[in-house]
């Protein structure tokens, strides 16, 4: 079996496609093409590194912020509102 | 008869169980999305007096409009997209906003692998016990906040909040692939300003 070549520049052809690679939104033939590439590349793996790091970082690393607790004034509008427009759910006529 | 799938997504059950007038959904439903709106606010505004003030805008017109919500699957996008226009607006009324956006097309060296590679760093120079300091977080913040809006709102809600792609276009009114464009450079972005703090 023969495995999907890539053209002339194959890391140019690769790089816009690293993201989409580890989000697992590439077909199976070019998966294939860029694991086969990545074991030869090292500076395309290094840019793939780079990309599970960012990732990483955005995901666990990021400060995490408390909003202020809601008023109970607040609470209420929102019940509010909510009720208002469950009814106009039930009776869009009314 | 409707069939409620058994693994859904506490918000959507939570939203599911609203329409159908469950009132003790309300609260967990309020504390499950007041959190991650403050969070994306947070990080898409960069003051925390207005990410409360957008947040609180959102929830309210949340369920001001809730008849609205047609699928309760589509629970988070629809939030999402109500807190995205709110950051808007209230940019557009902020006297530090930016006159022109930058893209990351011109930050960026070209797609080629040597270049790419040189503008990051070995990830061997960030080893975990160097991702405990504690002022990375404020690097972090700092470098996601450096992201032009268009780009950090993709970042924030794909890498972050883990909605998917389509749900990102959807938000952002982009099509998939500009979505997958964005992403891809905002995260190279993120590593690249990463790797110059490690180096420091």
């Amino acid at each position: 079996m023969t495995q999907p070549s890539l053209q002339k520049n194959p890391c140019s052809e690769i790089l816009p496609l690293l993201s989409q690679f580890i989000d697992g939104e590439l077909g199976a033939d070019q998966c294939l093409a860029i694991r086969s590439h990545l074991r030869q590349c090292e500076s395309c793996q290094k840019v793939m590194d780079a990309l599970r790091a960012s990732i990483e970082a955005a995901r666990e690393w990021l400060p995490c912020e408390d909003p202020s607790p809601l008023s109970d004034e607040t609470r209420a509008k929102l019940r509010d509102a909510l009720q208002v427009a469950l009814a106009r759910r039930q009776n869009p006529n009314a | 008869m409707e069939v409620v799938d058994s693994a859904e997504r506490p918000e959507v059950a939570l939203a599911r169980r609203l329409l159908e007038g469950d009132s003790e959904a309300f609260t967990p439903f309020v504390e499950s999305f007041q959190s991650k709106i403050f969070q994306y606010t947070w990080l898409m505004c960069g003051h925390r007096e207005d990410a409360e003030e957008v947040a609180q805008d959102t929830l309210m017109k949340v369920f001001e409009s809730f008849d609205q919500l047609k699928d309760p699957q589509n629970v988070r996008s629809w939030v999402f997209r109500i807190a995205k226009n709110y950051c808007l607006m209230k940019r557009r009324k902020s006297v530090f906003a930016p006159e022109r956006e930058y893209s990351l097309d011109e930050a960026l060296p070209g797609e080629d692998g040597s270049v790419l590679a040189a503008h990051v760093v070995d990830t061997a120079a960030l080893p975990d016990q160097e991702l405990l300091r504690g002022e990375l977080h404020s690097h972090l913040f700092d470098a996601i906040r450096e992201l032009p809006d268009s780009y950090r709102s993709v970042l924030l809600l794909r890498d972050r909040e883990g909605l998917s792609t389509a749900e990102t276009a959807e938000i952002l009114d982009l099509s998939e692939d500009v979505v997958k464009q964005r992403l891809h450079r905002a995260r190279i972005a993120l590593r690249k300003s990463l790797s110059s703090y490690v180096a420091k």
